[in-house]
């Protein structure tokens, strides 16, 4: 049962990929030419497991989408409410009828508050409603004015909610929100069945939107210690047990970008997030530490709370925003927060998609080498994507020498052509030379042009 | 450039230590190699011609493995130097002086024998470390033509 991999994710016929078998069990390097799929894996595992891990979260949020269409036909009908309070002094400076208030806190999305508390909340704000209008003096229903102004809301909603209904002409504002109620209940039933049921269609939506294409998703799948976690027998997306954290990291240049939630690549804000969380312990007075701050980055950077920026703290006194320092400099910071942070454990994957760029060549290989201290030390877990020659070899070298011997901790993949546009991912487990023959054809095309002599 | 028996045979320093010259497989086998392509091609033993020398100067320095004959089409004559990398377990550990004293020395040790020194140095390797090597040596010996090849592509493009 030791050989079993900790992670496997299998791809067949998908976008790049003609083939692809992949082992997560430490740390995984994934070879390729570009255009040849390697950010396609990471981003198909990558999506997968951060639904799974935020599933829940996911499911309510999009229940609140749902809702926000009924919450707007509350806030409509607050607004006439007050309207027609306002022109009564018999209500007008009572507490009690500050509705939008009322309502506002009663029918609100928090994600920290227990998810059957907040559909009691919701319910209460239409039972509040409902006798708010029933309690509506009958002279106001006469006006005119009420008429014209209840007539759209009602027809608005009737239409937007109940069209399918034979007799929505005949329901009133009363009947509106009773069915709304009604409604409300239904979705909330659908949300505790998803939490309960975790269907594989809410991830399959997730990665469709991800890749934003129409993609088959049966042609994936990911396995966990030999158990199948995107479970299309029975359309249930599973739990993670061996991980509870993920990043894909493929560019540092958003490191400290203002207003990053607004942007639309979902995996910018997931870093955001992750790099601005406290773990449990925050790793101190450790060799990783060390070699961080003296070796390279000579200072730390770290999440400014207070000034909600990132900043950069060389050691002779020097402070700047990360987000103005060098590209290769925010690489480091990123490894750099997450680990004073106390992020980075043995149930952390970090995805990183050719880590290389915008390295000097020797950062390069003293970033490989906290790849390796990383899993040596914590036991943070690596897929890398990269087609530098410098990282691929450094990752071999320092880990052959750092980890234990004939260990499985490193697995090297290379994307072999099956034709001019699809990809064969083989395995060379801990041989680069495979890799290193595609690699050195960039060495032949030097050579067309004649060494030079000594 | 192929090989040349007549030139290898007549080279001034294959005159002076005819005791040197050996079967090119078997060289491969001295140095550890497991595969013999070769027929009856012959080489000179460059580092046995410089641990010959009384000199002790010349007894010091670094020398490539064999030196051989080529000529072209045109019947121009090279001498090609070869060095036998077989036994290396880890490519990492290539030295860059080692390699360009190598080239250095095998230059002067062959100087003056009216026979040019080709401008490729090969480094010839075992399959399971060919690429590593071939990416290793192209950057530690930039400037340097060398050429990293196994024993059946060495036959191929110089036989």
């Amino acid at each position: 049962m030791e050989d079993i991999p900790k992670l496997r994710i299998k791809i067949k016929d998908f976008r790049a990929i003609k083939s692809a078998d992949i082992i997560l069990n430490g740390i995984t390097v994934v070879a390729g030419i570009n255009g040849s799929g390697k950010s396609t894996i990471s981003k198909l595992l990558y999506r997968t497991i951060k639904t799974a891990i935020d599933f829940d979260k996911i499911v309510i949020e999009n229940l609140f989408y749902e809702l926000k269409d009924i919450r707007h036909f509350f806030d409509e009908l607050t607004h006439e409410f007050e309207f027609f309070y306002r022109k009564n002094s018999e209500f007008k400076d009572k507490e009690e009828y500050d509705l939008r208030f009322k309502f506002q806190r009663l029918f609100n999305f928090n994600g920290d508050t227990d998810l059957k508390e907040q559909e009691n909340r919701i319910l209460s704000a239409i039972d509040f409603f409902i006798k708010t209008f029933a309690e509506l003096p009958s002279e106001f229903k006469k006006e005119e004015r009420y008429k014209i102004r209840f007539y759209r809301l009602e027809r608005f909603f009737k239409e937007e909610f109940f069209e399918k209904e034979k007799d929505f002409e005949n329901l009133d504002i009363s009947a509106v929100l009773d069915k709304l109620k009604e409604k409300i209940k239904n979705k909330f039933q659908k949300t505790y069945k998803d939490i309960e049921n975790r269907p594989i269609g809410i991830s399959d939506a997730m990665i469709s939107n991800y890749f934003t294409e129409d993609i088959n998703v049966n042609n994936y799948s990911i396995e966990e210690l030999g158990a199948s976690i995107t479970n299309r027998k029975d359309k249930k997306l599973s739990n993670f047990l061996t991980v509870n954290k993920v990043a894909y990291i493929d560019t540092p240049i958003i490191i400290g970008v203002e207003n990053i939630k607004n942007n639309n690549v979902p995996h910018w804000k997931d870093l955001d997030t992750l790099l601005k969380t406290k773990g449990e312990n925050e790793n101190t007075k450790t060799k990783i530490r060390n070699v961080l701050e003296s070796e390279i980055i000579d200072g730390e950077t770290k999440y400014d709370n207070k000034n909600e920026t990132f900043v950069y703290n060389r050691k002779d006194g020097f402070s700047i925003d990360l987000f103005s320092c060098a590209t290769g400099l925010k690489s480091f910071s990123v490894l750099q927060i997450l680990y004073n942070n106390g992020v980075l454990d043995n149930k952390t994957l970090l995805i990183l998609d050719e880590p290389e760029a915008h390295l000097h060549p020797e950062w390069i290989v003293q970033y490989a080498r906290l790849i390796v201290m990383l899993h040596k030390e914590l036991k943070v877990n690596f897929l890398i994507g990269s087609h530098n020659p410098d990282m691929i070899m450094a990752i071999k070298y320092i880990a052959k020498k750092e980890l234990e011997k004939d260990n499985n901790y490193v697995n090297f993949y290379y994307a072999k052509a099956f034709d001019k546009y699809q990809f064969d991912y083989k395995s060379s487990e801990t041989d680069i030379e495979p890799i290193f023959s595609s690699f050195n054809i960039s060495l032949d095309k030097i050579n067309e042009y004649g060494a030079t002599e000594e | 450039m192929k090989y040349c028996q007549q030139t290898t045979l007549s080279h001034p320093l294959s005159k002076r230590f005819p005791q040197h010259l050996s079967e090119i497989n078997l060289i491969i086998r001295e140095e550890g190699g497991g595969e013999y392509p070769f027929n009856k091609e012959v080489a000179l033993k460059l580092d046995k011609v410089k641990d010959s020398s009384e000199n002790p100067h010349i007894k010091k320095m670094k020398s490539m493995d064999m030196v051989l004959g080529i000529k072209d089409e045109n019947n121009n004559l090279s001498s090609l130097i070869v060095d036998f990398k077989l036994d290396c377990k880890n490519a990492v550990n290539i030295s860059e002086s080692d390699c360009r004293d190598k080239i250095k020395h095998s230059k002067i040790l062959l100087f003056g024998s009216g026979i040019s020194v080709y401008n490729k140095y090969v480094f010839i390797f075992n399959n399971a470390l060919l690429e590593i090597s071939r990416r290793i040596i192209s950057q530690r010996l930039t400037n340097a033509s060398a050429e990293v090849l196994s024993i059946n592509e060495f036959k191929a493009n110089y036989f």
